[in-house]
């Protein structure tokens, strides 16, 4: 019997940056919002970087658009009111001015938010950090002003996990688990193996994830917490374990195991690791994930002959599953939108294609929501405004994501390949 | 010649003909264009009116008539049976007397109705302002309802406007209220009479309810 | 015989050399060597060439075995009944298409046919074991029909 080494597996504290992935923001929506953004005064190099990121943050929302720096007017002021004709002239629904007040130490940005058509000022936040914070402080800022604008709570200062692949000379390859902020910046390194990793989860707290690796030989469900570093495998028993999936409380994880031998789902209690089982059936059960409140799970099962999505009521006493899936021959990794009033989940076309599609619950009809061959992985932001999922094009396997509004953005590798993309929840 | 009463006879009668035949040819004149109108554009908008005399004007886009037309149809009908009845039974004084006070009603709801038209024009124009810079958004469930109510100047600034019942989706919701910030101003209310302005257009709520 | 056929020449020789009285004569018995064979758990080459062969493969979203597979199995059947210690690990695949989980659920589906299998002709349950890999390990890298259907495999180690 052969045995797999533990060998290749760094465990780094994610302070080691890696690169970033690029933010391609490829189809802007139609009906936006029209900002105009003056470069904030105090400190002209941070004011260019914040503006940038504060840019892409909105813009790539779909329900934004910042006017270009080269047509920005100076801002006028007579008698403590600003003037609002011009910039109605230009067509601006909102105007964002700011401030930097940089000390050794710290780093506070005060901004405010006027209404063009109402003629008068909505909002004046501060938000503060430390110098290099730069990036988070930026993103705080466009999610103040999106909040502002559109009552909608911001995703900027959200983070994403997703599964990086890189191949040496040999064909060799390393699956590094990686960190990075909403648009694909500040890339850290949480895990890196020789064998492959898939699945991963973030926990509520955004404090933990879970994962499957492959690294004992076998599918292995693991927890590390992203400050320290510490991971400990879930269970001990000797049986494949995969697809993890965090209830919004954060005591339990929701499993797939493979104890007889097939795919079924448990309910693990991590306090005291007890496992409590859910489904008992000839066919393939997995890829649970929880409802907002707790009180139901969606999950993928082969019962009717192919794959379908179907949903366990857990504040039953004997709970059934009902199939919610009827269209098309394969629906997927289905996950619920943060109000419930749908789905988003994976589902195979006549032609054979993979795509991401939408299912609202009042509706019986699908939405298909993305155009290329083979999407897969949909992770859905926690305003449920945006997803984030897997493509390939040209053989490499990436990460696009689009907004419900329509806007497109892509976030290609910046080494290797990446895949299975999962979105936090809400960090601020 | 004046005292005489066949003279004042024929001169009522001939008075009632005519009045029948104007009103006629008014009144269905009328209705037709209002009821081209409301089927030429499809609406997606409604547009109602709270008023403290308890009186709602729908414009329902799956109707064909406003709802005055009933109006129209009882005054048609009256004009009909007075017809008859002079016709018929040549009274005396007090029959005159009858026909000349519901001449004078019938005028009045004759002048209702114009009145009607007229604010149904006006809202057809509202609806339209808005219709132009509403951008549904997409992706969103069927049969989403938001109301909103507007506080609107004699100039036709539009002051305020508050989410009355949400659609349960914020980007709907939200969509409806950028519509209305980016009309801003209905420039067609300086034509709308004073009185008519103060009766149904100070305050209005609009129903946003795609097809 | 092969002992009295040496003392013959031994003793043939010796009297030859009788007749020469300055010869020195010996005889001396080559001792028997017992070793004792180890029986290393590693298969032998033999064996890892017949297990190598017995790739399964199968349709797409299938883990039913065809009657090729079947036949390869067989070899495997035979070769266990033969050597009673080994075990063997199977290991299930799936191609790309679809979700990574569903994949590795299916790669397990296909594994556990292939041990049914076994297990029907009389093969012990301990000496299995079943593990799937989804569509982590690829054979062949591509997107089409041909990777796609090497990839869709159980591999026996």
């Amino acid at each position: 019997m052969k045995k797999n080494f533990l060998l290749g597996i760094l465990l780094l504290i994610p302070m080691l940056s890696y690169g970033e992935l690029f933010l391609e923001i490829t189809k802007g929506s139609e009906d936006q919002y029209k900002v105009a953004m003056i470069p904030f005064e105090g400190n002209s190099r941070i004011s260019k970087q914040l503006h940038n990121i504060i840019r892409n943050d909105l813009t790539r929302t779909g329900e934004f658009s910042v006017l270009d720096e080269e047509l920005l007017l100076p801002v006028k002021i007579v008698n403590e009111e600003l003037i609002y004709n011009d910039w109605k002239l230009l067509g601006m629904d909102y105007l964002v001015t700011g401030t930097i007040v940089k000390a050794n130490n710290s780093l506070d940005i005060n901004y405010e938010i006027y209404d063009v058509h109402k003629k008068r000022k909505v909002r004046s936040s501060k938000v503060f950090g430390i110098p290099n914070q730069i990036r988070q402080l930026a993103h705080y800022t466009s999610d103040g002003i999106y909040e502002s604008i559109t009552g909608i709570k911001g995703i900027a200062a959200t983070k994403l996990l997703y599964v990086n692949e890189t191949k040496d000379s040999k064909s060799i390859s390393t699956y590094k688990l990686m960190l990075a902020d909403s648009d694909g910046a500040n890339e850290k390194i949480l895990l890196s193996s020789s064998d492959p990793i898939i699945s991963p989860s973030w926990s509520p707290d955004g404090k933990r994830v879970a994962y499957v690796s492959f690294e004992t030989g076998m599918a292995k469900v693991f927890i590390q917490e992203i400050a320290s570093g510490k991971r400990e495998s879930v269970l001990s028993k000797n049986t494949q374990i995969s697809s993890p999936s965090w209830s919004p409380d954060g005591k339990y994880l929701s499993l797939t195991l493979y104890q007889d031998g097939n795919a079924e789902i448990y309910i693990l209690r991590l306090r005291d690791r007890t496992l409590t089982r859910m489904t008992n059936q000839f066919a393939i059960d997995t890829e649970s994930s929880w409802s907002p409140k707790g009180n139901k799970i969606l999950f993928t099962s082969g019962r009717s002959g192919s794959p379908q999505i179907y949903e366990l009521d857990l504040r039953k006493l004997n709970p059934k599953a009902k199939r919610i899936s009827f269209e098309g021959t394969y629906n997927a990794k289905a996950s619920y939108l943060p109000k419930e009033e749908g789905i988003i989940f994976v589902h195979r076309s006549a032609n054979g294609l993979f795509h991401i599609a939408l299912k609202y619950k009042r509706e019986n009809f699908i939405r298909v929501l993305t155009e290329a061959k083979m999407d897969e992985s949909p992770s859905v932001a926690p305003n449920g405004n945006m997803v984030i999922y897997g493509i390939r094009e040209k053989d490499l396997s990436m990460l696009a994501g689009f907004s419900l509004s329509g806007a497109k953005f892509k976030l290609p590798a910046s080494n290797g390949e990446v895949r299975e993309p999962s979105w936090s929840n809400f960090l601020r | 010649m004046i005292a005489n009463h066949r003279y004042l006879q024929a001169s009522l009668f001939s008075f009632c003909i005519h009045a029948v035949i104007f009103l006629y040819i008014y009144g269905s004149f009328n209705t037709d264009s209002t009821q081209s109108l409301l089927i030429s554009k499809p609406l997606q908008i409604e547009l109602k009116f709270d008023l403290p005399s308890q009186k709602i004007t729908k414009i329902n886009p799956a109707s064909t008539k406003v709802d005055t037309s009933l109006q129209n149809q009882s005054s048609q009908d009256v004009i009909y049976s007075k017809t008859q009845d002079v016709t018929k039974t040549p009274q005396g004084n007090a029959l005159i007397e009858s026909n000349i006070a519901n001449l004078l009603v019938e005028e009045s709801e004759i002048n209702a109705d114009k009145e009607q038209q007229e604010v149904s024009m006006y809202a057809q124009r509202i609806i339209s302002m808005i219709e132009d810079a509403w951008m549904k958004p997409r992706n969103i469930p069927d049969s989403l309802v938001a109301n909103l109510r507007l506080k609107i100047r004699s100039s036709g600034r539009i002051t305020d406007v508050d989410l009355i019942k949400s659609s349960g989706n914020i980007r709907f919701d939200n969509s409806a209220l950028q519509a209305v910030r980016r009309v801003e101003t209905f420039n067609f209310f300086s034509s709308i009479p004073k009185t008519i302005y103060e009766k149904e257009f100070q305050v209005i709520a609009i129903s946003f309810n795609p097809l | 015989m092969n002992k009295s056929i040496n003392t013959f020449f031994a003793l043939s020789t010796i009297l030859i050399f009788a007749g020469c009285s300055s010869l020195q004569i010996t005889e001396e018995a080559v001792a028997d060597q017992s070793v004792a064979g180890v029986s290393i758990t590693s298969k032998s080459t033999a064996t890892q060439a017949v297990l190598a062969n017995a790739v399964v493969y199968f349709e797409y979203d299938q883990f039913s075995l065809s009657a090729k597979s079947i036949q390869a199995l067989k070899g495997v059947s035979e070769l266990m009944k033969r050597n009673t210690k080994i075990t063997i690990s199977i290991e299930g695949h799936a191609d790309e298409r679809g979700t990574r989980e569903y994949n590795l659920a299916l790669g397990q589906r296909r594994a556990e046919s292939v041990s049914n299998y076994l297990i029907a002709n009389g093969i012990k349950r301990n000496r299995l074991v079943t593990k799937s890999y989804g569509e982590e390990r690829p054979l062949s890298l591509g997107s089409n029909d041909t990777a796609w259907s090497k990839n869709r495999r159980v591999e026996i180690k």
